[in-house]
């Protein structure tokens, strides 16, 4: 028996930056892993979060609906706890899907529809910090990056 | 002064009776948290206590996910 979910992924903005598709595949490739069905998978926000998570002040939010059998979700929560790519999840049961949520997925994937890039301003809070992993460096090298596929539009 | 016993103003309501409680609906949830992110009672948001349920509900999940802050 499977039961219809709504999974919400908090995703670190630096995995945002290399592309939201492939962010989007590997966090619908998570669930289809686990034997699920993911019915719709939107961009709900990019926002500043209440509180910094994991040292991040800002984080995008990706909404999913899925069909997942109950097994599975012990499961699929063991992995986003390891997946360092997700800051918070949320998996709640539901009874059906809103309606505008399989429109607003078909609106994502069309060919037209562009993401915008996150801003770039939770940077400089990663780098004052002491003791960078290279994550942070990772981080700094990206930013150049940026500036200019921003010039180049 | 003593002997005559003194009500306190009911507060004011909030008007948040017949909106959807759900997590993501950040606004509604801001209107029923204080200044410093706390729930507001059911005095306050006017909710009959199965409704107050639900927002209790909704902000704790808003705050697990970094929408609402916690109390500062």
């Amino acid at each position: 028996m499977s039961q219809t979910y709504e999974i919400m992924f908090l995703i670190d903005n630096n995995t945002v930056r290399a592309g939201w598709k492939e962010a989007k595949a590997s966090m619908t490739g998570l669930i289809e892993k686990h034997g699920g069905k993911t019915l719709a998978a939107r961009r709900w926000d990019e926002r500043r979060l209440a509180y910094p998570i994991r040292h991040r002040r800002r984080g995008t939010y990706l909404l999913t609906y899925a069909e997942l059998p109950g097994p599975a979700v012990a499961n699929l929560r063991r992995e986003l706890d390891l997946t360092e790519s997700v800051l918070r999840y949320l998996i709640l049961s539901v009874e059906r899907i809103p309606a505008q949520e399989l429109e607003l997925t078909k609106a994502e994937s069309a060919a037209d529809f562009r993401v915008p890039e996150p801003p770039p301003d939770d940077v400089p809070e990663a780098e004052e910090r002491d003791g960078a992993d290279d994550e942070e460096a990772e981080k700094a090298e990206a930013a150049p990056e940026m500036e200019l596929a921003e010039e180049e539009v | 002064m003593y002997g005559e016993r003194y009500e306190m103003p009911a507060p004011e309501r909030l008007h948040v009776k017949d909106e959807d409680l759900d997590y993501k609906n950040i606004d509604l949830l801001k209107k029923c948290t204080g200044g410093q992110g706390q729930m507001l009672s059911r005095r306050r948001t006017g909710l009959r206590a199965q409704r107050q349920r639900e927002l209790k509900k909704a902000i704790k999940r808003a705050r697990h996910m970094g929408l609402l802050p916690f109390v500062a």
